[in-house]
């Protein structure tokens, strides 16, 4: 007897995610237990008004116990994680859990059943699942799916499961951007760290990412010319269409807003100068009134 | 106060250096960002071994409930408030239960162009490196960082600091400031900051560089939509808001200045009027005694001006140094980004082919 589940409610059809979040689940993974095989907890996001899209922005741990005949899920800490979590950030409300391998079994319907279920989870919407191969022998995939009943037989529907893949997409605000470049300037060092840069170096280093990209493009584009390698005309017209981009401005006019520019900066930093000096002096002189 | 204490003070190894992880850093920028321009704060938690501070993990606190003009000062002061030290207890809890280090090393803040020179971050900052003197304050100045690269710069007060409060009782007297040889230049001892990757994070990174991550975008579009994309923000040439907004928080700040050294000064007139009234009281005795004595009655002894008088109290030098501080913050930054301003106009000038 297939029970078709009629649902009202929108199922989302994109997922977001934050980086944040899988980095979160990456650390869960590193401090798990011994002999533990995968390790789950729950994710945090917000929902999209009309429920087709689902963001996905930070995740917590939950401690559970895995045995070849049950599982076990520590719902108090669940809850109690839960409430801490959302009085710190109002906005994010549950929206689903993740494990960190990619198989589905039936110990992953029974989790998913929890956390669409009415009391505490995220019913009318349905729980989305993310899983995430953190092995270190294979490549990193990332899967996400939400779930529907198919009930088979009666008794055992709280342990079937289909889950539907749904499309997700990384996607980060501005604000993480910043952190995420510096993180990934790291990736390719033995050591796998990176110092904090000062303003002066990360222009350097961003003009000279320009420089090599320049580079590039100049020595495809003389090879065109040549006829060592094949023109193609999509390129070429993009090309052309971005270098009209730059400006033509008066060369009076530009001579003007750039003097007056630099004047406007000599004049803070002369400013400034002078006020750190005036503080300097008004420092020793403070010290010589008490001393004498 | 009952911050856990792991290691008794005297046995703590100093840190010369702050070892982040990555997650760390993304959770950190998340949160500062999303609150920007309230200011917020959270816990660091972590170890300190071999002369490195490692943070590994850290968490929010929640917004205060206080609202008005006030919420600003609330948030500030958020790590000691009552209702934040059960948040965060509760919170270690349920971490160590994840096999996540329960030892609070710090907190992190947010400021909004380096502003953060206040009573507030002194108090916090002494309380927490008087349960672990490793303990560091971790402050991402949100706009700085959308300007360039990201600014995240780790302070803990520097020992002359701590012995001045201690020696005056935290009240910072101007012999108390002279004998321990503090200026407003070293209150805060800067300690460099790395980030760490992980094994699983380095190799989540590749993956998120590698073509087959990529979204299957316009084929027509050429432009790499990776996650990873260089950041070019930082080649814009907009220098009018944040020059502006600096200026004017210096002239703020130099404002402020003008009225705590009005202040002093104030107390220094009232120290000397009183002082001339205790000398002048003092020549009086001396010539009632010369007069007492010969008359063979009881003299009454110099020192009793005590009785008469009351020198007025000398104010802390406290705030006097804390708004030099912030003036050569600003001071610092101003130079900063037109050092990063003017090469970019160079530039644009040589590549333009404009000749002066």
């Amino acid at each position: 007897m297939m029970t078709a589940q009629a649902s009202s409610t929108p199922t989302p059809l994109n997922i977001i995610i934050h980086p944040q979040s899988l980095f979160s689940i990456l650390d869960h993974t590193l401090r798990r237990n011994e002999g533990q095989e995968r390790v789950i907890g729950t994710l945090l996001g917000t929902r999209s008004d009309d429920g087709t899209e689902i963001e996905i922005r930070s995740a917590f741990a939950v401690p559970h116990i895995e045995s070849a005949a049950q599982v076990e899920i520590d719902m108090e800490y669940h809850k109690t994680m839960y409430n801490l979590y959302h009085k710190a950030n109002p906005k994010e409300i549950l929206v689903g859990w993740y494990a960190t391998s990619l198989e589905l079994n039936a110990f992953s319907a029974l989790i998913q059943n929890f956390y669409s279920s009415v009391s505490d989870g995220t019913y009318p919407y349905p729980a989305v699942h993310l899983t995430m191969q953190a092995n270190p022998s294979s490549d990193i995939s990332i899967r996400t799916y939400i779930s529907t009943n198919v009930g088979v037989l009666p008794e055992k529907v709280s342990e079937s499961c289909l889950f539907v893949p749904v499309p997700n997409e990384l996607r980060y605000s501005e604000s993480e951007r910043s952190g995420l470049e510096l993180i990934a300037s790291a990736k390719n060092n033995e050591s796998r760290d990176t110092s904090i840069i000062s303003d002066v170096a990360s222009l350097e280093r961003s003009i000279e990412e320009v420089l090599t990209m320049l580079d590039r493009v100049s020595a495809y584009v003389s090879s065109v010319q040549d006829g060592t390698t094949p023109a193609n005309v999509a390129i070429g017209k993009f090309l052309l269409a971005n270098l009209s981009l730059a400006p033509k401005v008066d060369a009076d006019e530009l001579e003007k807003l750039f003097n007056s520019h630099l004047q406007d900066i000599l004049l803070v930093v002369y400013l400034s100068n002078t006020i750190k000096t005036q503080m300097e002096l008004f420092n020793g002189l403070k010290r010589t009134a008490v001393i004498s | 106060m009952s911050l856990p204490v792991t290691v008794l003070p005297e046995l703590t190894t100093p840190v010369y250096s702050v070892v982040i992880d990555s997650g760390v850093v993304l959770k950190l920028t998340k949160h500062t960002s999303d609150a920007f321009p309230a200011t917020v704060c959270g816990l660091i938690l972590g170890l300190d071994a071999n002369s490195v501070l490692q943070v590994t993990h850290a968490f929010p606190f929640p917004p205060s409930e206080g609202s008005g003009s006030s919420s600003s000062n609330d948030d500030a002061s958020a790590p000691r408030s009552k209702a934040n030290l059960r948040y965060q207890t509760d919170m270690i809890r349920l971490l160590k239960e994840v096999n996540i280090e329960a030892n609070p090393i710090g907190y992190y803040i947010s400021s909004y162009l380096g502003g953060f020179f206040n009573q507030a971050l002194v108090d916090n900052l002494v309380a927490f490196q008087a349960a672990n003197p490793n303990s560091i304050v971790l402050v991402h100045d949100v706009t700085r960082s959308s300007q360039s690269s990201l600014s995240l710069k780790a302070y803990r007060l520097s020992a002359e600091f701590l012995a001045t409060n201690k020696n005056s009782g935290g009240k910072f007297s101007s012999e108390a400031v002279v004998k321990n040889n503090l200026t407003y230049l070293d209150i805060l001892e800067e300690l460099p900051v790395s980030v760490k990757n992980s094994h699983l994070a380095t190799a989540l990174l590749q993956h998120l560089d590698s073509p087959t991550f990529m979204k299957k975008g316009d084929p027509d579009s050429f432009v790499s939509s990776s996650a990873l994309a260089p950041n070019f923000d930082s080649l814009d040439l907009a220098i009018d808001p944040y020059l502006e907004k600096n200026v004017e928080f210096l002239l703020e700040s130099v404002d402020d200045y003008y009225a705590e050294q009005g202040t002093f000064n104030y107390f220094q007139r009232q120290l000397a009027r009183e002082q001339s009234k205790i000398q002048q009281w003092i020549q009086k005795t001396r010539s009632e005694n010369a007069l007492r004595e010969r008359a063979n009655l009881p003299t009454v002894s110099e020192d009793d001006w005590q009785k008469h008088f009351k020198l007025p109290a000398e104010p802390s030098r406290l705030d006097n140094i804390l708004i030099s501080a912030q003036i050569n913050q600003y001071c610092n930054q101003i130079e900063e980004y037109s050092s990063v301003a003017s090469s970019k106009l160079f530039a644009i000038q040589n590549g333009l082919d404009i000749h002066n």
